[in-house]
């Protein structure tokens, strides 16, 4: 009868695991940012590589769910990663707001033919604000 | 006379100074020899090189009109074509490389921390407990049993999405991202085209 349960926990496990990638990485494909990523640096080409980059960090992400193991990496190293996450959340974060069109809905609205680039800086100080808000000022409250 | 033709969405060329129509579109006609037309010349760049222009299909016909006046083009492909001139040779490979790894990097990280991040946000481990609770009536801080398989799921359904590592599959059945990137870029062009078109009516 255990036996039973646990077979049914795993086919649970498993389905709910795909459906989530599913998910997430569909989000991840249609918002844009890879597209956006290999267009800007002229490396269309190593698109296959991209994804394989995805999957990987996507499992690599879930591994803390499951094992309780530690990466013993030199402090050094937590600037680039650190960096890296920084620039995937700030372009996760302008496609989401790009493809909801946000920008040239609010300038059709004001009547507005020009200050793209003035507003699109904006947006970026205003995320810096944020974050440093988030990291300098709230993260012991 | 007729002249069928299809015009190519966009065309990059780098240190040349004549394009021909054979570059622009495809060519047919029965009674006109194709090497007459194909070596025709569409657009020659100015002296100091770099350049964006889009020719539409009118300003193809009209091109091929001065050279055969009695004949008559008919286009099957874009509107207009986006020609793009640089004189600078394509980049370094090692810099090239390096690029690759950046965003190599940024995408494995990026992608894990948007897994993390949901865990933390959807409250994946507490859910993993609610469903054992409700499955077996006992409580299990670790639910290994359903932690282990969704991380395999997780993987499969990722592994599932892109397609990867299945030999076959490359050319069949693209990867949603190749899918993406030929939509961006025909979004691209057609908005160059559009910009280029603009500036040549103000010009005028």
């Amino acid at each position: 009868m255990t036996l039973l349960r646990d077979f049914w926990l795993i086919v649970l496990g498993f389905s709910s695991g795909a459906l989530v990638a599913a998910g997430i990485f569909a989000f991840i494909a249609i918002i844009g940012l890879v597209p956006r990523l290999a267009q800007k640096t002229h490396t269309e080409s190593a698109c296959r590589l991209y994804e394989s980059c995805i999957t990987a960090g996507g499992i690599f992400g879930c591994l803390p769910l499951v094992f309780d193991f530690v990466l013993p990496i030199p402090q050094v190293l937590f600037i680039p990663i650190g960096f890296f996450v920084g620039i995937f959340i700030g372009t996760l974060a302008v496609s989401l707001a790009e493809v909801l069109n946000v920008v040239p809905v609010f300038l059709r609205r004001a009547h507005l033919t020009m200050g793209i680039s003035v507003f699109l800086l904006a947006v970026a100080l205003g995320k810096l604000a944020g974050a440093l808000l988030s990291f300098l000022v709230f993260y012991f409250a | 006379m007729d002249i069928y033709i299809a015009l190519r969405p966009s065309w990059q060329f780098t240190g040349r100074r004549l394009v021909f129509l054979k570059d622009i579109a495809e060519i047919w006609s029965p009674s006109i020899p194709l090497s007459s037309l194909e070596e025709l010349v569409v657009y020659t760049v100015p002296p100091d090189g770099e350049d964006v222009v889009a020719l539409s299909a009118v300003d193809v016909a009209r091109l091929i009109g001065r050279s055969f006046p009695t004949a008559t083009v008919q286009n099957f492909g874009q509107d207009a074509v986006l020609l793009e001139c640089t004189m600078q040779k394509t980049q370094k490979k090692p810099w090239q490389y390096l690029k690759v790894a950046a965003i190599s990097l940024v995408l494995f990280f990026g992608a894990s921390t948007a897994i993390l991040s949901f865990h933390h946000d959807g409250e994946i481990p507490k859910v993993m407990q609610d469903y054992y609770r409700l499955f077996t009536g006992e409580e299990n801080e670790r639910p290994y049993l359903l932690e282990i398989p969704y991380t395999i799921g997780l993987s499969a359904g990722i592994l599932l999405f892109f397609n990867h590592f299945s030999s076959k599959a490359s050319k069949q059945d693209p990867t949603p991202i190749e899918v993406q990137i030929t939509t961006y870029e025909t979004e691209v062009n057609s908005h160059k085209i559009a910009s280029a078109q603009k500036k040549k009516e103000d010009a005028s």
